[in-house]
């Protein structure tokens, strides 16, 4: 351009006075927005969601995370002045954050005893000890385990902490203090009794009742003297104690001289008034708290902020369609394109601004509401009600941010329309870009490429993580590839939207006339119909994405539980060990060969007084004694075989199966992948086959199991299959886990305790004394617990093998509830032969399966999908009828009665919000699949996509029927705002 | 081209808009279609002109080019002596809020502005002062006898008082040319008078208006009535008897 022409132009722009102009526009927007009430609503309410979300989030994490200084001294020390916490031996160097103790370096590690506070405080000095411990005790229904809190908690030092709200304090080992939930579960009232087991007192009686505000008002929580229930000396055994003075004021002087003899201090003056940091302690960084958590909210804030300007851009495209005429208007009197451009843009700042204020305030509210109805009465829970007002001003910030970005696409094409057309009031549908669905198509194949590249990249650089054992510096590259992509890949479906409508108009050219009509206005008017599509798309694909990462998530949480038996089934295991038994014991047992104590292990064999024991607890439905090969146990100087008491030599040789040489850990020397290499060996740590459970020993000794099909139906909770059926009974193995089966045959090998010992510490343990080798089938249970393989009893006889009754298994009518477990663990105790004081009591396990945290949360993630897609299709789509009114008064004009208008309704609806969710359920697959390359499995929840996709437009799509008004809208020429 | 005679208005006076040779075309190859085809025409101060035509001769084509909304094919437009075919669009947008005024037959005035506001958004595009834009904008408004009017919003007045208030926007500051689409198609024929008059009164106190209208008494209120079929003028009648003129040319 020359410099004339540059010049020229200058002196162009500056024909309409800048501020003049800017006012202008505000003057216009704001006045707009006040005058179209209902529309503003509507996109003031969409940028209002999320921040309502956001500013929610923000005050509940600020009240939950962040105590002030005061809320740290009232819920950490009471009215005390330091809490001291013994740490390390003396002389290890170390040296901690002054408000956070828990936040320490040590130069090195000495190897002396840790020290006790009242050997480095003065004479005289008053201390309390608080130490944590469990006890044993009957309730009203049984016998449960209960935490002891042991210690003056009821001192007046920890006002705050611990308030004594009935009765008086303990003046004896014989009496404890109980907190109120715990007072109702032993069913007692104060000055009742209760019998402990394991407790150097036997028998307490309960004096009062006590308010633990650092716990959830649900703790069910003893109080007792120090020592009293754990028979501990809190002095004594500094490590397992906390110690607070209620006198001593600690300054940091002091603390650095504590810290030198190992013990970390939180210290009331010190809170108060902190030492300047000069890089002699750790520092603390709020953001370490968030740690791993950080990408995926990063992921997530990315992705709802994409949402929100895509939702918000859909109901100004169609407002800024309306607003035509008015800007044509202006236009005509003198205001540049340029004008009309500031005028739709400070109506999306003016808005966004308006969203932002409403979404603080509702979110300020919605967090005063989530936080009273889910105090659980711990102060620890929320330190108070906190505004982080840097947060809500990020807030109102993003949201004029959000505003300004969703106005700007419509703004830039409304204020390239044709003024002369506008002004006319014409209605000419667009001419289809032939260019904007190829390159639609380009944004898209590149979306999803760079998503895919993402997730790949995250997972060599957390694998990468793993190895070096620090994040890479580029780690940030993939989560904008994993942000970036998937935007790039809507935002190509969404120039592609229009040629997608065109080939939906042509599938239903042969639909009824609503259908019809639907499909191809949607095709012809793809400036309202797109709108509306995206903003359901982006809706389902925010949801979508949730919902796949948090079942994910939970799959990963499932995987990972150590399911002893499935969900549901109780198994008492009838292998009893008493670690310290040694030579000198009543029990036979057996004897290493240094003359050493060794484990004792029993059987227990009166099976059908545990079969009792538990029909009398729990709804049984089906009930057997599980039988196994004896597995080796840790004697601490050698593995021996626990398959008799008196079969101990150190030359016997123990069978076990074995794990074919490719499904090894690669850190096994017998694996065909085995490398000395270090990083190797750190990679192998992250290998699924390093952690099996098949590659321990189990003392309970569940790898070997003898039994037939009703045993192996019990054990996999279901019957087995036809082929594990015929398996068992030729003589063949069933193997719960396909790796210890190789080319349809499974192993057993019998070793020497020395050959195990190398197993363990992964050396190679030799040549095995026998081998043999069966025909197997795998059928893998649903879950993976902790059972290896199944052989006939015919069988284990014809290889020899010894085998023992070591588990009562029973499947059951329903869940156990906490009574009928508490009145299980009193029947194991009443069982005949067993010593609940001496610590060998029967345990009856009952497996309720890992916590199902993603259920819920996927559901509700679902509902609050289902409204914001239902609102958002509401919206959009009711812009769209709004700016196709005239057609709407077209048909009506030409006799179209209501079943007319409302099967176009039906059919309208279905259309946008139809292939919205299928499209968004689509694409949020994409990011969730290309994650799966890190820790987290792919494994979508299908029925609730099922809903997303096919209910939800239904839905919609009948409630848009439904609400079709009976008169038809009377359109008039003229309907500029 | 046609260059018709001129009217009782004095020659001499200073020539506001000229169009010299205007052509239009829609569409290329077989589909285009000539809207207006070398058309030629001047207005001068203090004179009206009005224009009139059958549906889709071209009148309001050439009221779009002649105020600079629309690019002619070719020909040149001249406003004031600026040739618009050299302006860019923020001189054509400059020129519009300082030279040339529209009213429409739809009003289009701004529903979320006050009669007042509507009248002073040229002024305030074009950076007047706020006190002197205000009292331009009364002047205007009281030369349409709207002055007790200012405050209210266009949903608030009639029909014909939207149209003075149209007509007070055309013509307020500096503006001397109107450009009128059809300024009474959407009023009685009593309001409709009202604002013609006012549009007259604002001619005789010499501004230069072009009146595109379908209705001859309304015509009859111009200088010079001009009149185009498919795209070219095709008669001009000066002080003759309305009817005699109309008849032969809108009903060829």
């Amino acid at each position: 351009m020359s410099p004339r022409k540059r010049r020229t132009q200058r002196v162009e722009r500056e024909l309409v006075n800048r501020k003049a102009s800017a006012s202008l526009a505000l003057k216009i927007a704001l006045r707009t927005s006040a005058r179209s009430v209902g529309r503003s609503a509507l996109i003031v309410a969409m940028v209002a969601l999320p921040v309502t979300g956001l500013v929610g989030i923000a005050v509940v994490a600020d009240s939950h995370y962040s105590p002030s200084t005061h809320d740290t001294i009232t819920t950490q020390l009471g009215l005390n002045e330091a809490r001291l916490t013994s740490i390390t031996p003396s002389g290890s160097g170390l040296s901690q954050n002054p408000a956070h103790p828990e936040l320490f370096d040590t130069a090195e590690f000495s190897s002396g005893q840790i020290v006790s506070p009242g050997d480095v405080l003065p004479t005289g000095t008053r201390i309390l000890p608080l130490n944590n411990s469990w006890v044993t005790a009957t309730t009203a229904t049984g016998l449960a385990s209960f935490s002891v809190r042991e210690g003056p908690s009821w001192d007046p030092a920890f006002a705050g902490m611990y308030d004594v709200t009935e009765g008086r304090a303990p003046r004896s080992d014989g009496e404890v203090m109980v907190t109120a939930s715990l007072l109702e579960r032993l069913g007692k009232r104060v000055g009742g009794s209760v019998e402990l087991v394991n407790s150097t007192t036997p028998s307490v009686k309960i004096v009062g009742v006590i308010d633990d505000n650092t716990q959830a008002d649900s703790m069910e929580e003893f109080f007792a003297r120090s020592g009293a229930v754990s028979g501990v000396n809190a002095f004594e055994n500094p490590g397992t104690s906390t110690f607070y003075l209620p006198d001593t004021t600690v300054d940091w002087k002091m603390i650095q001289d504590l810290n030198s003899s190992g013990i970390t201090t939180l210290s009331r003056s010190v809170l108060l008034d902190p030492p300047p940091s000069d890089g002699s302690f750790p520092e603390f960084t709020a953001l370490a708290s968030i740690g791993s958590q950080l990408p995926l909210v990063l992921i997530f804030a990315g992705f709802a902020a994409f949402e929100v300007i895509l939702l918000a851009g859909a109901a100004f495209t169609v407002t800024a369609r309306q607003q035509q005429r008015t800007l044509a208007t202006i236009a005509s009197v003198g205001a540049p394109r340029r004008l009309l451009f500031r005028i739709l843009t400070a109506n999306g700042i003016v808005l966004g601004a308006i969203g932002g204020l409403v979404g603080v305030v509702i979110g300020i509210g919605g967090a005063a509401a989530i936080m009273a109805l889910t105090a659980d009465g711990s102060s620890t829970q929320y330190y108070g009600f906190h505004l982080p007002w840097l947060a809500l001003l990020s807030a109102v910030v993003f949201a004029v941010l959000i505003g300004w970005v969703a106005s700007l696409l419509p703004a830039r094409a409304t204020s390239r329309f044709n003024i002369v057309a506008a002004l006319r009031g014409s209605r000419k549908p667009p001419t289809p870009n032939v260019r904007r669905p190829i390159a639609g198509l380009i944004v898209l194949l590149g979306g999803v490429a760079l998503t895919l590249a993402g997730g790949a990249l995250l997972a060599v650089f957390i694998e990468g993580a793993t190895v070096m054992g620090s994040a890479h510096t580029l780690m940030w590259v993939p989560l904008v590839l994993l942000i970036v992509g998937p935007i790039l890949l809507q935002l190509g479906l969404i120039l592609s939207g229009p040629l997608l409508l065109r080939v939906v108009a042509r599938l239903l050219r042969n639909g009824n006339l609503g259908a019809r009509l639907a499909a191809r206005d949607a095709a012809r008017n793809p400036g309202r119909a797109v709108p509306a599509l995206a903003a359901i798309m982006t809706t389902v694909f925010v949801a979508v994405f949730g919902m796949t990462m948090t079942a994910g998530s939970s799959e990963s949480s499932r995987l990972n539980y150590g399911y002893t038996s499935p969900v549901g089934s109780v198994t008492v295991s009838l292998v009893q060990v008493d670690w310290n038994a040694g030579p000198a014991s009543s029990i036979p047992t057996p004897i290493d060969a240094t003359g050493s104590a060794v484990p004792a292990v029993t059987f227990y064999e009166d099976t059908d007084a545990v079969k009792e024991a538990i029909r009398s607890s729990v709804g049984v439905d089906q009930v057997r004694v599980i039988s196994a090969v004896p597995e080796p146990i840790d004697s601490g100087n050698g593995f021996i075989s626990s398959a008799s008491a008196s079969a101990s030599t150190e030359n016997a040789t123990i069978p076990l199966p074995t794990i074919p040489p490719q499904n090894l850990c690669p850190r096994d020397p017998r694996s065909p992948e085995f490398s000395t290499d270090s990083v190797d060996s750190i990679r192998a740590q992250r290998d699924e086959r390093c952690q099996s459970y098949l590659r321990g020993l189990d003392y309970q000794s569940r790898h070997l199991l003898v039994g037939d099909a009703a045993d192996l139906a019990l054990v996999l909770g279901r019957e087995p299959s036809a082929e594990a059926t015929r398996t068992l009974a030729s003589g063949g193995a069933v193997s719960l886990y396909p790796d210890y089966v190789h080319n349809d045959r499974f192993e057993i090998s019998w070793w020497t305790p020395q050959q195990i010992e190398r197993m363990v510490k992964d050396q190679h343990p030799g040549v095995p004394a026998r081998t043999e080798s069966l025909t197997a089938v795998v059928d893998e249970p649903t879950n993976p617990i902790r059972f290896g393989a199944f052989i006939s009893p015919a069988t284990a006889k014809t290889l020899g093998l010894e085998y023992r009754n070591i588990m009562v298994m029973v499947s059951t009518t329903e869940l156990p509830t906490t009574e009928q477990q508490d009145a299980l663990r009193q029947a194991m105790v009443t069982l005949p032969g067993q010593d609940a004081s001496g610590g060998t009591v029967l345990y009856a396990n009952v497996e309720m399966g890992p916590p199902d945290f993603a259920g819920p949360f996927v559901w509700g993630l679902l509902a609050l999908a289902a409204l914001i897609a239902i609102a958002s299709s509401a919206v959009a789509i009711g812009l769209a009828r709004f700016d196709g009114r005239q057609d709407d008064a077209t048909l009506g004009a030409l006799g179209a009665g209501r079943n007319v208008r409302q099967n176009f309704a039906f059919w309208q609806a279905l259309i946008i919000a139809g292939l919205g969710s299928l499209l968004g359920a689509t694409t949020g697959l994409v990011p969730a699949w290309a994650l799966s390359g890190t820790d987290q499995p792919f494994a979508p929840p299908w029925l609730e996509l099922g809903i997303v996709v096919l209910a939800l437009p239904l839905l919609i799509a009948g409630g848009s029927w439904l609400l079709t008004t009976r008169r038809s809208v009377s359109a008039r020429r003229m309907a500029i705002f | 081209m046609s260059n018709f005679g001129m009217s009782n208005v004095d020659t001499n006076s200073e020539v506001l808009l000229q169009l010299d040779g205007i052509s239009m075309q829609y569409g290329k190859g077989e589909t285009a279609v000539t809207a207006l085809s070398g058309v030629d025409l001047t207005v001068h101060a203090g004179e009206l002109v009005a224009i009139m035509g059958a549906s889709g001769s071209g009148k309001s084509t050439l009221l779009t080019i002649a105020g600079g909304l629309t690019t002619p094919t070719s020909g040149e437009v001249i406003v004031e002596g600026q040739w618009l075919s050299t302006a860019s669009a923020a001189g054509i947008a400059a020129l519009r809020r300082r030279t040339l005024g529209f009213v429409f037959q739809d009003f289009n005035l701004i529903p979320a502005l006050s009669a007042l506001e509507n009248v002073m958004l040229p002024l305030d595009l074009d950076g007047w002062k706020r006190n002197r834009a205000r009292s331009a904008a009364m002047d205007a408004l009281r030369s349409v006898e709207l002055e007790n009017r200012a405050h209210h919003f266009p949903d608030e007045l009639s029909g014909g008082q939207q149209q003075r208030i149209a007509i007070a926007r055309a013509v307020v500051g500096t503006r001397r040319i109107i450009l009128a689409d059809e300024p009474t198609g959407a009023l009685d024929s009593t309001t409709g008078e009202v604002v013609l008059r006012m549009l007259r009164k604002r001619v005789d106190a010499g501004a230069g208006g072009v009146l595109v209208t379908h209705d001859a008494r309304h015509a009859a209120w111009a200088d010079r009535i001009v009149f185009l079929r498919d795209g070219r003028v095709v008669d001009e009648s000066v002080g003759h008897s309305v009817d005699t003129l109309l008849v032969p040319v809108v009903r060829p």
